[in-house]
């Protein structure tokens, strides 16, 4: 599941994870559970974190990017592993 | 997958004497399960609370007692798993490899199986029989999620039982069912999740391996899945436990098959859907059914692209036909009555005092006042697009574009993400691999229209253009959308030779907004911004008014305008003299500060803003000096945020001068174009 999940995205089939759950023929539940799997094990990487840098930008609360997209790429050891 | 029953061979259950002696009972499962109120249903007064051996994790444990039978309960911390990587899963599994439970109660979530049968799959390879407790099943059933425990039960091959345990419900019935398993009166013939097939001869080996060495009462089996799966304290204790040779062997082989992890964990997961998917039914939701069908258009390259702009559309026509009024009002009675008021009570003062007093601080702290309704609305129409689902499609629509068009979007992900702020965009760059690619995106990062700039632009364009205001804002944003596209084609066939960003959103579900959520957006957002802004706008502006004011008596013969008139050859070409160029340069600090600036050196003297402007300000030039400002120098986060990322200096003096070239070249372009289109005369 895990390695079809990688693949998946390495691929750039998909670009959602819904789309993702429909590839790999599972539950979005599940595949929410996976990325996060892949998150903790440091295959995939949640992009748009800006730890403390926004903190004096006026603008800072209306721009959460987590709140605009959560989105997740592969990192280095992660392109690794789905090439193998 | 390979997830045979059996596979890790049959656990054996001790045979149990004929009378009922206590039982010692291990209550397992993730964070927020309702183990605790499990723990003290069943142990009430009992309860002793203590710490872990050696450690400063709470242990609690007590009595219970149950159809005359009595169990001795051991609450273990809640896991998520039991691999090394905290000290609470490194708690749970010692008490169990070590103090050897008769029985484990594991709770699970009935809304989050998938979530929670991970450490089932783990418990399972542990020689101790489980019993499953799913848990909040009322709370399961109100989301639309049932579940079979009969078919759960068949599918696991071990007891499962429903509860609501703070109705009390199950509790009974989960330790019954625990006495049955531990004396042997019930089945407990696991189907356990095995390793992939992909390296299910890697896994065989280091099972040899290790096998003659591994301590007595720890499965072999557990110890070589948990080598695979990279566990620390067992690659650590197994260097210990195997002669040097063997541990060479299982070290080069975990070297050659780091990716083992994938199959282990991997085939777990599989597992867990296939348990799932046998016995939990989620009903397709109506919402769901919306959501897929609105994300057809939504997301659909074309379409979703046109939606897109409509909505960019929307959101200006909506700030700008509800909140100009209120903010004319608010500058013609409340800011011009505070001046005169102001200027009436410091009549005897010093020039120099009513001035930076009147003129300098309360021009700016009126600024920030009219500010207040075109914040309010722009928030509130962002509120809206968040909490209907929207705003997530947003980054999702121009990379399904891009890739329409032939671009494959390696830098699109963080340029994008740049919608809401630089900074995260700039951050996000490190997940290109190419340095020189990498340093590109970096550089091109904050030419996307951050929500800070936007604000500018709709607090601006009326300003200059009050009777068109939606569509030259809009206007604006398309065309930097436009240099943005042609940036990434560059980036494309140049940098990235059509490399691809893998990667996935995760787009919420649509749903009706919430008008309290919306309104808390908005009213904190407002306040937020007024409390960052406000200080700064007016510091700025009091430097600025005396700037502006000394050492002559006209503000032509200003330090400011001495100082402007010496880029005013530069200025020329975009038709920006001398007041346009400092408020531009004040923007520096804080892009808001354009505005403040615009306010004191223009001088309204009892009229509106945008009226002084208009007569004083070509189209041509006020376009040319949108432009300008949308494309000028980031604001202090972003160079410190590039700065950070290149570890440069160079490089981030770079990003600052590319910036302010294309504002140079993009301001003449739009300027020298609209000229020649008619619109150098004079009024707005």
């Amino acid at each position: 599941m895990l390695r079809k999940v990688l693949a998946t995205v390495a691929e750039g089939r998909v670009g959602s994870t819904a789309e993702l759950a429909a590839a790999i023929d599972a539950s979005p539940a599940m595949v929410e559970v996976v990325v996060a799997e892949l998150e903790r094990r440091g295959l995939l990487q949640r992009a748009g974190e800006c730890g403390t840098a926004c903190g004096g930008c006026p603008s800072e609360p209306a721009c959460d990017p987590r709140a605009q997209a959560s989105a997740w790429m592969l990192t280095s050891a992660g392109r690794r592993y789905a090439g193998n | 997958m390979n997830a045979n029953p059996q596979t890790l061979g049959p656990l054996p259950v001790p045979p149990r004497p004929a009378e009922a002696r206590r039982l010692v009972v291990g209550l397992a499962g993730q964070p927020n399960v309702g183990k605790s109120t499990v723990f003290s249903i069943l142990t009430g007064l009992s309860a002793e609370v203590g710490n872990w051996p050696g450690r400063t994790v709470e242990r609690r444990e007590g009595s219970a007692r149950i159809n005359g039978r009595e169990f001795h309960v051991i609450d273990l911390p809640g896991t998520y798993s039991l691999t090394s990587n905290s000290e609470e899963e490194r708690i749970a599994r010692e008490f169990i490899l070590n103090e050897r439970p008769d029985v484990i109660v594991m709770l699970a979530d009935a809304a989050a199986l998938e979530r929670n049968l991970y450490l089932l799959a783990e418990l399972l390879l542990l020689p101790i029989p489980v019993v499953l407790g799913v848990n909040m099943v009322d709370v399961a059933r109100r989301e639309g999620v049932e579940f079979d425990a009969h078919v759960l039960e068949a599918a696991l091959g071990l007891p499962v039982v429903p509860m609501v345990a703070s109705r009390n419900e199950g509790v009974a019935e989960v330790l019954a069912a625990a006495a049955a398993i531990a004396d042997g009166e019930r089945p407990f013939a696991p189907d356990r999740p095995e390793i992939a097939s992909a390296h299910r001869e890697v896994y065989e080996l280091v099972h040899a391996l290790v096998a003659p060495f591994v301590p007595a009462g720890l499965p072999a089996d557990w110890a070589a899945l948990k080598l695979l799966e990279g566990d620390r304290e067992v690659t650590e204790k197994s260097r210990q436990w195997l002669p040097p040779d063997a541990w060479a062997s299982v070290h080069e082989l975990l070297r050659e098959h780091e990716d083992a992890v994938l199959d282990v964990a991997g085939a777990r997961y599989e597992w867990i859907g296939r348990m799932v998917r046998a016995a939990v039914r989620r009903p397709r939701l109506g919402q769901i059914s919306f959501t897929d069908r609105f994300d057809r258009v939504a997301t659909h390259p074309g379409w979703g692209l046109a939606l897109l702009l409509a909505v960019f559309g929307m959101v200006f026509w909506l700030t700008f036909s509800v909140a100009g009024p209120v903010q004319g009002w608010l500058e013609e009675t409340v800011v011009a009555r505070a001046s005169a008021g102001l200027a009436g009570a410091l009549a005897g003062a010093p020039a120099w005092l009513s001035g930076i007093l009147v003129d300098g601080m309360l021009a700016g702290a009126g600024i920030v006042v009219t500010f207040v309704p075109i914040l309010f609305v722009f928030f509130l129409a962002l509120g809206f697009l968040e909490d209907t689902g929207y705003q997530s499609r947003m980054a999702y629509v121009m990379d399904r574009f891009m890739h329409r068009i032939g671009l494959h979007g390696k830098s699109f992900l963080p340029l994008f993400l740049g919608f809401g702020c630089n900074v995260p965009a700039v951050m996000g760059s490190r997940v290109i691999e190419s340095r020189p690619a990498r340093l590109l995106t970096i550089m091109l990062t904050p030419f996307v229209p951050c929500s800070a700039r936007l604000l500018v632009l709709a607090f601006l364009v009326p300003l200059f253009f009050p009777a068109f205001p939606a569509l030259v804002a809009w206007g604006l944003v398309v065309a930097n959308l436009v240099v943005l596209v042609l940036i990434g084609l560059l980036l494309d066939r140049f940098a990235f030779r059509r490399e691809r960003l893998a990667f996935i959103m995760e787009m919420p579900l649509y749903h009706v907004p919430n008008p309290r959520t919306i309104l808390i957006f908005a009213a904190t957002n407002v306040w937020t911004f007024m409390k960052r802004a406000a200080t700064i706008i007016v510091v700025v502006s009091m430097i600025i008014w005396l700037l502006v004011s000394y050492p002559g008596e006209h503000v032509n013969d200003s330090y400011l305008a001495g100082f402007g008139r010496m880029l005013e050859p530069v200025g020329a070409l975009m038709g920006l003299d001398w007041r346009l160029i400092v408020a531009t340069l004040s923007a520096f600090v804080a892009k808001e500060n354009a505005i403040a600036a615009l306010g004191i050196i223009f001088g309204t003297e009892g009229e509106a803003l945008g009226t002084t402007l208009a007569a004083a300000i070509t189209p041509a030039a006020a376009l040319a000096f949108l432009v300008v400002n949308m494309l000028f120098v980031p604001c202090v986060a972003t160079v410190a945020a590039v700065r950070q990322e290149t570890r440069s200096w160079g490089w981030t003096a770079a990003s600052t001068g590319l910036m302010l070239a294309s504002a140079l070249l993009f301001g003449t372009l739009v300027y020298q174009g609209a000229v020649l289109l008619g619109l150098g005369g004079a009024g707005a």
